[in-house]
């Protein structure tokens, strides 16, 4: 869903020595990703999940030293459901 | 018409020439669709994941989101794009949670509009069933109407610097049991302006079918022959006069009446209504249509698409309609583009 904010492709190289830098320079050369992947208070959104070399983080450590060769990925938390009350974006009410 | 756009839960489809194309936007889902005062085609995205975002298109066959997009800043989240309204050089916004947001260069950027944004009246606002949105939005030179559900009308006459809340007439959503506390939770669905008369307005609202003549200062109840008086839509086409509403039984049971899906049409104002015509579907049909899915080219065109997918047309202001050769997922917007 998100391919066509990064040029429609999967994949994409950046650049930095810490996922902090990594994510900065990601942003600076798809800047329509941010509002998909970053909530109003610049948190990770709570449906996304961001691996690095296959461990998920919440983006806790943004100094995490990543190299050369590291991996960050971007996955949706696929969740189903929803809670009763009308206030949820996603409830099942009329519009 | 260069197509009729629809936007459901799973993409937007285009109408055109007889022939479906789609989807747009592939899982996203597609809440809005305008046209930028540049020309530029304008979609509004939403995902219960991945936020919502404004794309805009020189041919309606490539998009490009834009970068700045209607944002706020942390403590209030934007959900969805409800709607666009263009007007001379800019072009409106209402989002969900309820906020108005201004583009004055054909959507690549946006502003948000304090004065409704942070209306002194705003702790008490209080979502409905569809959420805390500002759906629909009319401009008449400085004068703007936005509709907020479960909040109520408001109007600025000075170009948005100011704004008041316009819903006499109209019974509250909710009544405290307190004398001294404030009603409130005006609980309107949908708002259509006569192209050639901006102050008189109709109101399709939780609490039945309204008109004003005097721009919201009064709003009366206008409801004769209507099955049902609750209901999501109103729409005026222009070149006949004729109204459009599309009856749902009750809030309680938003379904046609004993499954008779059809729209029910006024040639008086709003005075009297009557069942639209011929050809519509002759079994039962639970399915109903939201505020925000119907659509007029203002010359006898009428498109009402359901929650089921279908979508319904009329090119004689209403004397005869057909069931467009497709089905798509539940419908969230129209617009004809």
């Amino acid at each position: 869903m998100l391919e066509p904010a990064i040029g429609n492709v999967r994949t994409v190289e950046v650049e930095g020595e810490t996922l902090a830098a990594a994510l900065d320079d990601l942003m600076a050369a798809y800047p329509s990703l941010r509002v998909h992947l970053f909530d109003e208070g610049g948190r990770l959104r709570t449906h996304v999940l961001c691996f690095v070399d296959g461990h998920s983080t919440r983006l806790e450590d943004s100094a995490t030293t990543v190299g050369d060769r590291t991996e960050i990925r971007f996955l949706q938390a696929v969740s189903g459901g929803s809670l009763p009350g009308p206030s949820l974006p996603w409830s099942a009410g009329s519009r | 018409m260069t197509a009729l756009a629809i936007g459901t839960e799973k993409g937007g489809f285009l109408w055109r020439n007889g022939e479906l194309t789609g989807p747009l936007f592939k899982g996203w889902k597609v809440s809005a669709w305008g046209r930028a005062p540049d020309g530029q085609y304008l979609a509004g995205l939403a995902s219960n994941w991945f936020g919502a975002s404004v794309h805009r298109s020189p041919d309606l066959e490539t998009w490009e989101q834009v970068e700045n997009g209607p944002s706020y800043e942390e403590g209030r989240k934007l959900n969805q794009i409800w709607t666009f309204c263009t007007s001379d050089s800019k072009v409106w916004a209402g989002v969900d949670e309820a906020g108005l947001f201004v583009s004055a260069d054909s959507g690549l950027s946006w502003d948000p509009v304090p004065a409704f944004n942070e209306h002194s009246s705003r702790g008490s606002w209080s979502p409905g069933a569809g959420g805390l949105c500002a759906h629909h939005v009319l401009v008449d030179g400085d004068r703007i109407w936005v509709a907020a559900s479960a909040v109520g009308v408001f109007r600025s006459d000075d170009g948005g610097q100011t704004f008041g809340r316009y819903d006499e007439g109209v019974p509250p959503g909710v009544t405290p049991d307190e004398d001294d506390v404030e009603e409130f939770g005006y609980c309107v669905h949908a708002l259509a302006a006569d192209p050639s008369r901006a102050d008189l307005i109709w109101r399709q609202d939780h609490k039945g079918v309204f008109r004003t003549s005097d721009a919201g200062a009064h709003w009366e109840q206008i409801e004769k022959g209507l099955p049902a008086n609750f209901g999501f839509v109103m729409v005026r086409d222009a070149s006949s006069g004729a109204l459009f509403t599309v009856p749902l039984e009750a809030d309680v049971n938003r379904l046609p009446v004993d499954g008779d899906l059809a729209a029910y049409r006024s040639f008086d104002d709003g005075d009297s209504w009557e069942r639209a015509g011929s050809g519509w579907p002759e079994g039962p049909h639970f399915t109903g249509v939201l505020r925000k899915s119907a659509a007029t080219d203002g010359n006898g065109g009428v498109w009402l698409g359901t929650t089921g997918g279908d979508v319904y047309e009329t090119t004689d202001a209403g004397d005869t309609w057909r069931a467009l050769p497709f089905s798509v997922p539940r419908i969230l917007s129209m617009a004809v583009l």
